[in-house]
């Protein structure tokens, strides 16, 4: 509400808030003395008031002192009455005290029991002296007449809006950084687990990349070495390895792209990504100018390989090879993420005329359905699919129909004889291309036993439709 | 009008800066008795807090002024009637949210005895029918941010069955007893710094110019008045 204000309030603005009485969002209800109930805020929302109000560096809080009233022991039970005193404080040197007051009944351990009453008590103090700075605070719950009146109000409190959660990718640049070091030594442990990369370049396309940039030589001689696993052991040039930076070494570090979950931007940019290393290393250059001419055959190594670089060996086993081709057993892989290509876009939708009325439906059909409407036989918002589909069923016949149809219109219209064949109507045209999916009718089939070819059924079920469909029926349209 | 406000309006006026000044004395003097040293408890440290608790005070009256004509009580005294929370508004309003603090000086129990209910079915031996009397006392002291303080003790007691709940009940009657106390008794401060002023009760510190430049200005007009 307040994070764009400035941290440091006016005066004036923070007594203009403590005013202001609390809404219904804020109310809890208990029972208290004498079985009535009794509204009251609960402590983390009194806190978050505070920040609020005061701003999170505009308020403290002192546990003057903590007392325990009494401890009673019956039948191994303790009871303990325990009060604190709490002083809340503000930038400017104003400060409430209270006294706050908690009890532990009948607990079985006395540990418990002391943490209980304890931390009961601080809160209770806490709350008592801030509902002295003003109504914001908690204040207003002593008004029986305003509760009654927010008794009324209705109030659904609000979905967790996931854009204002605190999540820990937040940090993850920060803890990507630190986790590097992490992850190797992990794998220095672990030898036989070969992580597989996402960015995967061929031989080729590094050595064209180092061609014509330079700047990415560092990088890439740095990080890489040949990817042929079968080849011999390489031999690694002596200057690369004399002093590895780390540190720079880990802000160039794409870590979390070998995370275990790949991303599919990955997936989709591991061709790009070569350009954009080319744009990336400005710092790799700065602090290692001398690697241009290294005349090393580059690919990838293992984690274990790189520890061993670094120890200056000249030798790189064969096993310290990364190979990329690797698939490890203990793994199910649903998919080769060793390779890629290109989706293929789906030719109908590339043969669509850009006026056309197919067209001009896409923009107001409902996104997430258009998938199962033009697989499936399900009764679809599109006109041209659903004529298309009678169509095919119906085979010879109804497209004569339909061309009769059109000579129909032809004559009704005596005039316009020239712009006829222009304005033939787009629907027959479509009808035409949707034909061309399906595989022609090769038999005559007849009408009532018509069943529509190709039932594929919808990868996305709509909601509602039942899961399990023993007797496979098929959905007639309304 | 207190020490630090005069200091800074001739500093302000001769243009001659005190700030950095070292005072000494020669054998035989003691510094300290040289010094001005002005206890405030009980009388108003500026002319704000006397601005201020004017308002505080016209606030209670008018609040207490709807009770006392609904009738519904006797003639109590007002720190009973009146609640905690309305003195606490009436006291952010006034003094600002950050112009007064309350410090609890001391919260004790004075009395925690076990009597048997009488509602329910005399059993004594039973635990679940015996009441907790606990009596408690707290002094809390409200303090101005010019100095102005008032220091009042409270009394608290609760007759529960729980022994938590009414030692609970007691200490938090016992401070908001005082606090109120402590709140209203800012009234009197006003009444009585009236009276001395009037009667020229104060002959110390700042006081004595005061006296004397009235003294001398016997239409009441003060050479501090912006009116002229």
């Amino acid at each position: 509400m307040d994070e764009r204000k400035p941290i440091f309030q006016t005066d004036e603005d923070i007594q203009a808030k403590l005013q202001k009485k609390l809404g219904p969002e804020f109310v809890s209800k208990r029972i208290g003395f004498g079985k009535n109930k009794v509204a009251y805020v609960e402590g983390w929302k009194v806190i978050n008031l505070a920040n609020q109000i005061f701003g999170y560096n505009g308020w403290s809080t002192d546990v003057k002192s903590v007392t325990v009233d009494f401890l009673d022991e019956r039948q191994g039970r303790f009871s303990i009455g325990c009060s604190a005193i709490i002083c809340v404080s503000l930038a400017n040197g104003s400060y409430r005290e209270d006294v706050g007051y908690g009890t532990a009944e009948n607990e079985r351990r006395k540990g418990v029991a002391f943490e209980n009453a304890k931390k009961t008590a601080v809160t209770d103090a806490l709350k008592r002296a801030m509902r002295c700075y003003g109504n914001a605070l908690g204040n207003c719950f002593y008004d029986k007449d305003f509760l009654n009146q927010i008794d009324k109000m209705k109030y659904d409190p609000p979905d967790i809006e996931e854009a204002n959660l605190y999540r820990a990718s937040d940090e993850r640049i920060n803890r990507s950084r630190t986790n590097t070091k992490d992850y190797q030594e992990d794998a220095a442990e672990l030898p036989n687990k070969k992580r597989q990369l996402a960015k995967i370049e061929s031989p080729d396309e590094i050595a064209q990349s180092v061609n014509e940039a330079p700047i990415a030589q560092s990088i890439s001689a740095r990080t890489t070495l040949p990817v042929n696993p079968s080849g011999p052991p390489y031999k690694v040039p002596k200057q690369l390895n004399n002093k590895l930076d780390l540190e720079n070494e880990d802000l160039l570090d794409d870590s979390f792209t070998m995370s275990d979950d790949f991303q599919d931007d990955d997936l989709l940019n591991m061709s790009s990504l070569a350009a954009k290393a080319k744009a990336l290393p400005v710092q790799a250059t700065s602090t290692k100018p001398k690697n241009d001419n290294i005349d090393a055959v580059v690919g990838f190594v293992t984690a274990k390989g790189a520890v061993s670089l670094q120890n200056n060996k000249d030798v790189l086993p064969k096993e310290n090879m990364f190979d990329p081709k690797y698939q490890a057993h203990s793994i199910k892989h649903t998919i080769d993420q060793s390779t890629s290509k290109h989706v293929p876009v789906n030719a109908v939708a590339q043969n669509k005329a850009p006026g056309s009325r197919d067209a001009f439906y896409e923009k107001f059909a409902a996104k997430g359905k258009q998938l199962g409407t033009e697989q499936s036989g399900a009764p679809s918002t599109i006109p041209s699919t659903t004529f298309s589909e009678v169509a095919v069923t119906t085979s010879d016949i109804s497209s004569t129909t339909s061309s009769t149809n059109d000579k129909i219109n032809l004559q009704s219209g005596p005039g316009k004889a020239p712009t006829v064949n222009e304005s033939l109507p787009e629907n027959s045209i479509h009808t035409e291309i949707n034909v061309s999916k399906f595989a022609p009718p090769s038999k005559v089939v007849h009408p009532n036993t018509s069943v529509p070819p190709n039932p594929v059924r919808s990868i996305r079920r709509e909601v509602g439709r039942p899961k399990v469909n023993p007797l496979q029926l098929k959905r007639t349209n309304p | 009008m207190n020490k630090i406000s005069n200091s800074t309006s001739v500093s302000a006026d001769n243009h001659i800066s005190y700030n950095t000044t070292e005072f000494n004395v020669g054998p035989g003097v003691n510094l300290n008795d040289l010094k001005m040293t002005e206890d405030w408890e009980g009388r108003p440290a500026s002319e704000w807090s006397v601005q201020r608790i004017g308002v505080l005070e016209s606030k209670i009256e008018s609040f207490s002024y709807q009770i006392f004509r609904s009738n519904k009580y006797g003639k109590h005294n007002i720190s009973k009637i009146i609640p905690k929370f309305k003195l606490v508004e009436f006291a952010n309003e006034a003094f600002g949210h950050d112009g007064w603090s309350v410090d609890v000086l001391d919260v004790q129990v004075t009395e925690s005895t076990t009597t048997p209910n009488q509602s329910v079915e005399t059993d004594l031996n039973s635990e679940e029918n015996i009441m907790h009397n606990v009596i408690a006392e707290a002094n809390v002291k409200v303090t101005l941010k010019d100095g102005t303080n008032t220091r009042v003790g409270g009394i608290g007691r609760a007759v529960l069955p729980s022994k938590a709940m009414s030692y609970a009940k007691a200490q938090k009657e016992a401070i908001s007893d005082a606090l109120k106390k402590a709140i209203l008794s800012f009234e009197p401060i006003i009444l009585e710094y009236n009276r001395k002023v009037q009667s020229n009760y104060y002959v110390d510190g700042l006081y004595v110019s005061k006296i004397k430049q009235e003294s001398y200005n016997p239409l009441g007009i003060s050479l501090a008045d912006s009116k002229l």
